[in-house]
């Protein structure tokens, strides 16, 4: 999964970016609203954390901008403003969720993860396929009843896969989920971590799609 | 400026009328001296030596000779005095003496029976040829009479006149003044909340006026628009670096005692700036639609808690528009059924209606309540009655301070939820 950072301010940036990162996210970073505006509509981010007072180009601005672009990333807003009429012209302007600053970090992740689930269309926040199953809101795994220990990167492609069950993902798009704008992307790397996770469940319900990515469904047989 | 004008009047008419009853006293005299002048003047022409040598009229107007006519004449020749009546009065009345021949004096003196009488004086020379002075007497209250039918008539024009005049003026102000009235007609919409500005389609005279006043209004909201969002800047710089400093002191080993402190300092400045940025900008015109607003904050708070199983249900179909400003009224909803979302179980109810004037709010949920004796505390700064979740325990503080501030009342019950139930009175724009 893959977030879209836009806060002016370095230091707080940096603690979010690192914190987000932890909890398994790509994360990419913008530092006012131009970058803003054009990371949000070039990359195809899983959400997007938004600050309103952002230089250049304002926050509200630049989702106003997105929203008619067609860009349809969830948003939740991350803000000092905590007036109400500032949450509801956020919400007006296409806003999916409001934070205000100071926050808590688990707060805001849970809410990010809470935002790509409904987005995916997923109303629980346990994600199951067979025998296993995904805690959204933890960021775990669990495989019979067992923890399943995945890596930031196989913890990304397997969320990815989870919340869009019974469809067929390229590898292409994976890969734009898992990998944040400066990592480099390997041509047979997705191949390489889909093989890891399927070792590590006990049941295979990563299905490959020949010439066209994989689909995650229940076990076959 | 009725009174006024009728003080004026008052003054032009004590004034005009004495300048005109005097002009008209000089000219009645002038015609009364030019009457004794004439009398005279023909008496001259009959003056001779009589049968006792002395200087005589040989013949005078019969009214000389009348009683009580008031009509006396006097040949005064030094030591001789000849009178036309046998008044003892006239032979002692003190005449000008060494009168030329070319001279007149005019006196005023007091005759038989009190009668004021003006008396001329001149020098003559009888037809043998002696100097004597011949004075010619006449009833002076002939003038009082003339002046005092003259005063009469001028009095009487002058009253007549200052009722046309006041009539005229009433009729002219309340013309003239009737932009005035209508431009304070629309000051009250304005303070009302039922006009924007005052309309600048007056007479020439006025628009200048109705121009200056809006020029007032706006400069007002953009003075107070200014200073709030310097407020908002301020505060919005200061809680971004308190996220910082809040993020780090959780990463400290020993670092709880400076996130309690960042929360509090966050509390202040929450505080502050709601106090800031909040309340009636400058007058009473402001109205918000108060469907609008509870529609919109319910549909936000669906998204927040989008999470949980909650059921909102909000009717506010009879609810009347608030006399406020939207975003205090945004406030207050919001932060009201914000705290309902956030101690609710499974559902949230909210009401709004209209009674006796006033925009009722009810708002209740099926949480865990509050206990009486905590009830006030609520609603002060700073006390956050659940330490779980997010917040820093000013919402129902701050909607306390907005309805203080707009003369409302709030109070805390026990809703048939089990829940809270908070009742809110705001002032409604009645219809």
């Amino acid at each position: 999964m893959r977030i879209l950072i836009c806060e002016d301010q370095p230091d707080l940036r940096r603690v979010l970016t690192r914190t987000l990162e932890t909890s398994g996210f790509a994360v990419d970073q913008a530092e006012d609203g131009m970058e803003a505006m054009k990371y949000g509509l070039a990359e195809p981010y899983d959400a997007i954390v938004l600050d309103l007072g952002l230089p250049q180009i304002d926050g509200m601005s630049v989702l106003h901008r997105w929203r008619e672009e067609g860009c349809e990333t969830p948003v939740l807003i991350l803000t000092a403003r905590s007036r109400w009429s500032d949450k509801l012209a956020g919400f007006n302007a296409g806003a999916d969720d409001y934070v205000v600053k100071p926050f808590e970090m688990d707060e805001v992740v849970l809410r990010l993860r809470a935002l790509i689930r409904r987005s995916a269309g997923q109303a629980s926040a346990v994600l199951a396929c067979g025998p296993v199953q995904l805690y959204t809101s933890e960021g775990r795994v669990v495989d019979a009843g067992m923890p399943v220990d995945l890596t930031p990167q196989e913890f990304r492609i397997f969320a990815y896969l989870m919340h869009h069950p019974n469809r067929v993902i390229s590898r292409q798009t994976l890969a734009s989920h898992v990998y944040d704008r400066h990592s480099e992307r390997e041509s047979n790397v997705i191949d390489v971590l889909i093989s890891r996770i399927r070792r590590k469940l006990s049941v295979n319900i990563i299905h490959t799609v020949r010439g066209q990515g994989y689909r995650l469904g229940p076990p076959r047989g | 400026m009725l009174l006024a004008a009728l003080v004026w009047l008052i003054l032009a008419w004590g004034l005009g009328g004495t300048a005109l009853s005097l002009v008209f006293r000089a000219a009645v005299v002038d015609r009364f001296d030019s009457k004794l002048e004439a009398l005279v003047e023909g008496l001259a022409g009959y003056l001779a030596p009589g049968a006792d040598g002395r200087l005589t009229m040989m013949r005078a107007h019969p009214n000389f000779g009348e009683p009580g006519m008031g009509w006396y004449w006097i040949i005064d020749e030094g030591s001789e005095r000849t009178i036309s009546s046998p008044d003892t009065l006239l032979r002692r009345m003190s005449l000008p003496r060494r009168v030329g021949t070319e001279e007149h004096v005019f006196t005023d003196h007091e005759g038989p029976a009190g009668m004021p009488l003006r008396a001329l004086t001149t020098g003559v020379r009888s037809s043998d040829g002696r100097d004597a002075m011949v004075t010619v007497l006449l009833d002076r209250r002939e003038i009082d009479r003339e002046v005092t039918t003259f005063t009469s008539l001028l009095a009487g024009a002058a009253i007549l006149l200052g009722v046309v005049l006041l009539a005229g003026i009433l009729a002219q102000s309340r013309f003239a003044l009737a932009p005035l009235r209508r431009l304070r007609g629309d000051l009250a919409e304005v303070e009302a909340g039922r006009l924007e500005c005052v309309p600048e389609n007056y007479p020439s005279d006025i628009r200048p006026v109705a121009e200056a006043i809006n020029g007032v209004l706006e400069r007002d909201q953009a003075l107070a628009a200014w200073a709030r969002k310097s407020a908002g800047n301020l505060a919005h710089a200061l809680k971004t670096e308190l996220a910082l400093l809040r993020q780090l002191a959780r990463e400290l080993p020993d670092g709880e005692r400076m996130v309690e402190s960042t929360d509090r300092i966050t509390g202040i400045v929450d505080h502050h700036l709601s106090r800031a940025t909040t309340g009636p900008e400058g007058s009473k015109r402001a109205r918000a639609d108060s469907r609008k607003v509870i529609a919109a904050v319910v549909a936000s708070l669906e998204r927040i808690f989008a999470g949980r199983t909650l059921a909102i249900q909000a009717d506010m179909s009879a609810a009347p528009d608030f006399r406020g400003e939207v975003h205090d009224l945004e406030e207050i909803v919001g932060n009201v059924l914000e705290n309902a979302c956030r101690h609710a179980r499974s559902e949230v109810r909210a009401r709004a209606f209209g009674a006796d004037g006033r925009l009722i709010l009810v708002v209740e949920d099926d949480g865990q309540g509050l206990a009486p004796t905590k009830r006030e505390l609520a609603t002060r700064r700073g006390e956050r009655l659940d330490e779980k979740g997010p917040g820093t325990g000013l919402g129902l503080a701050i909607v306390n301070d907005l309805v203080e501030l707009y003369r409302g009342e709030l109070s805390l019950g026990e809703s048939r939820l089990g829940g809270l139930l908070v009742r809110i009175e705001l002032p409604a724009v009645v219809a």
